[in-house]
């Protein structure tokens, strides 16, 4: 099964304060694992995403996502963070959830569906509270192994 | 139960897309609505509205960042929304939806003349399979129309320059006609497998491709092409659904092995069958045309122009203009001679009318009637339509009059047109030039004269 969600690029404990330095702390997760090919390129087609519209979402949830070929292997950096972030968007609650999705243009539809079924879980509030409430990477694997 | 629809999408279509679905479903399983979502993700569109389900529909809540189709909507309540709006404020929407105070969109369905060139409007089975035939279509001819085109010139160096063994041989003419040959011999693969996709999607591809491909080999045509197209799509659709059921692990599994194979080795399988049988078939039609083009050119140029000049780039038209492609394929010049003629004729009618009888046309008219030399000379048959729209019932039939007696002269004539499109910018490659342009002209004069007979005044200019 596509290992889109990997230890190495789960943090329970995310710094950021603002939508500028949670985007840099994300991506900089996911260059550290090699996932990236070039991080200044995948982080110029995160902004052009989140030009269009914030992509947070709501529910204290952020969903910064870009398509490009800039990306190594697809993978899905998540983070949790206990203070909250000022995200900006519609919503003015504080983002504690943040998932980075990183896939190429040619990725399958494997990817996808994985992505399009981890979205309609996070409609769920009780499975929202058990993410946000996990305190190591493990775990948080764990809980996400559970819908693929 | 209130019954509801909802659109989502977003522009990349990875997640957003999927969020909304599902929260607009919970809302409305909340609510205690019955609720169907359709998703423009980057998977493509699933689980989409059908003609029958938006007849049916309460309320469509359209929560959407990226443009998706909005005109089959027309004359139902619809609620336009952001997806993001659609994630967080699901619950309210469903509530607006329900509530019966939704303003209903935009006009009625389209009526009067325009109803006429949109026939493809029409749900039902018989517009599916129009519209599945149509993607094959719509695919396959820029290959005839480069491979065409390609062939064609070679014949500048003479029509055996490709033979090593003439005189005429040419090693330049001989590349082009074989870079034309392959554009060309991909012809019924790509209809067919563009048939099979518009009904089952990516997945439909493979088979589709490969009836084509046997379709082509074995001679059974473009006739084996369509069959296999809509077999190969069929089966699929019905794979993939039967499959649904499968655990997400195999999900991979399923499309890149178990749906390709199983199609691939099943529709291979009736295509070989079918080979000698539709083979009889698809020669016995060609052979059929070209009697026709032989023994009743009269006949055939009347229902060739009435055909080309009835609805202009529609449906009407397309079949007559597909019929000439795929003759063109099989090498058959004769029978495009004719459509081109008849396609071209209308518009250079209406420019003609607009030049002899100036004080009947208002000044915007004859602009308009200038651009359609233009487009008459590169067979855009098109330009005619905002004059026949004004008046349908005395302009078409004119127009097929014009385009008629074009399409009976040309093949009275015998003369063969080896491109399927470019007007008269391939008049090079057409054998009796002179001709064939006398042809369409005496057609469209005749046919501007009654025009601009039977025209009124305008009433101010």
């Amino acid at each position: 099964m596509a290992k889109l969600f990997q230890e190495d690029t789960i943090s329970t404990d995310l710094q950021a304060k603002d939508r500028e330095q949670v985007i840099d702390e994300m991506i900089a997760l996911l260059d550290r694992a090699g996932v990236l090919r070039d991080a200044a390129a995948y982080k110029e087609a995160i902004y052009a995403r989140e030009e269009l519209s914030s992509t947070g979402i709501g529910f204290g949830i952020a969903i910064p996502h870009a398509k490009c070929p800039a990306v190594r292997e697809a993978r899905v950096a998540v983070g949790i963070s206990r203070q909250g972030i000022d995200y900006g968007g519609e919503s003015t609650e504080k983002v504690r959830l943040v998932f980075m999705i990183a896939v190429q243009d040619t990725d399958d539809d494997l990817h996808l569906r994985t992505l399009a079924s981890l979205s309609r879980r996070l409609i769920d509030p009780v499975f929202r509270n058990r993410l946000s409430g996990c305190r190591e990477p493990e775990e948080v694997l764990q809980l996400l192994q559970e819908i693929q | 139960m209130k019954k509801l629809l909802g659109v989502t999408g977003c522009p990349t279509g990875i997640a957003h897309t999927f969020m909304a679905a599902e929260a607009l479903k919970k809302a409305a399983e909340a609510a205690g609505a019955e609720m169907k979502v359709e998703t423009n993700g980057a998977i493509g569109v699933e689980n989409a509205l059908t003609a029958e389900d938006i007849a049916g529909a309460d309320c469509i809540i359209v929560a959407c960042d990226k443009k998706v189709d909005m005109e089959r909507f027309n004359g139902k309540p619809v609620l336009e929304v952001s997806v993001s709006h659609g994630i967080q404020h699901a619950a309210e929407l469903v509530a607006e939806a329900i509530s019966g105070k939704v303003p209903v969109r935009g006009g009625k369905a389209p009526d009067g003349v325009d109803a006429m060139f949109q026939i493809d409007a029409k749900p039902g089975a018989a517009h599916e399979i129009y519209k599945h035939l149509m993607n094959g279509v719509s695919h396959m001819i820029p290959f005839v129309v480069a491979g065409g085109v390609l062939v064609a010139v070679s014949f500048l160096w003479g029509i055996y320059s490709f033979d090593p063994n003439s005189e005429q041989y040419n090693p330049t003419a001989a590349l082009l006609k074989q870079i034309g040959g392959f554009s060309m011999g991909l012809m019924v693969p790509v209809l067919t497998a563009y048939i099979a996709s518009s009904i089952a999607d990516r997945p439909g591809l493979v088979s589709g491709f490969v009836a084509g491909t046997i379709a082509a080999a074995t001679g059974s045509g473009f006739i084996g092409g369509i069959l296999g197209g809509f077999m190969a799509g069929y089966l699929c659709r019905f794979l993939v659904k039967s499959l649904s059921g499968l655990p997400r692990e195999f999900e991979g599994l399923k499309s890149i092995f178990l749906v390709p194979l199983v199609s691939v080795a099943v529709i291979g399988g009736i295509m070989c069958l079918l080979a000698g049988p539709v083979a009889s078939v698809n020669t016995a039609m060609m052979d059929f045309l070209s009697n026709l083009q032989n023994s009743n050119p009269v006949i055939l140029g009347i229902v060739i122009g009435c055909m080309c000049a009835f609805d202009m780039g529609g449906p009407v038209n397309k079949a007559a203009y597909v019929t000439g492609t795929l003759l063109l394929g099989q090498g058959n010049y004769f029978f495009m001679a004719g459509v081109s003629a008849a396609c071209i004729t209308p518009p250079i009618l209406i420019a003609l009318a607009t030049t002899i009888f100036k004080g009947k046309f208002t000044k915007d008219e004859r602009a308009a009637g200038m651009v359609n030399y233009i487009l008459g000379c590169t067979h855009i048959t098109e330009g005619a339509i905002p004059f026949a729209a004004k008046s349908p019932l005395t302009v078409l039939p004119i127009l097929m009059l014009g385009s008629s007696i074009s399409a009976v002269l040309t093949y009275l004539m015998k003369i063969q047109v080896p491109a399927p499109h470019g007007g008269f910018l391939i008049l090079a490659l057409v054998d009796q030039p002179l001709a064939w342009v006398l042809c369409i002209l005496i057609g469209s004069a005749v046919g501007a004269v009654i025009y601009g007979i039977t025209r009124q005044k305008p009433a101010e200019e």
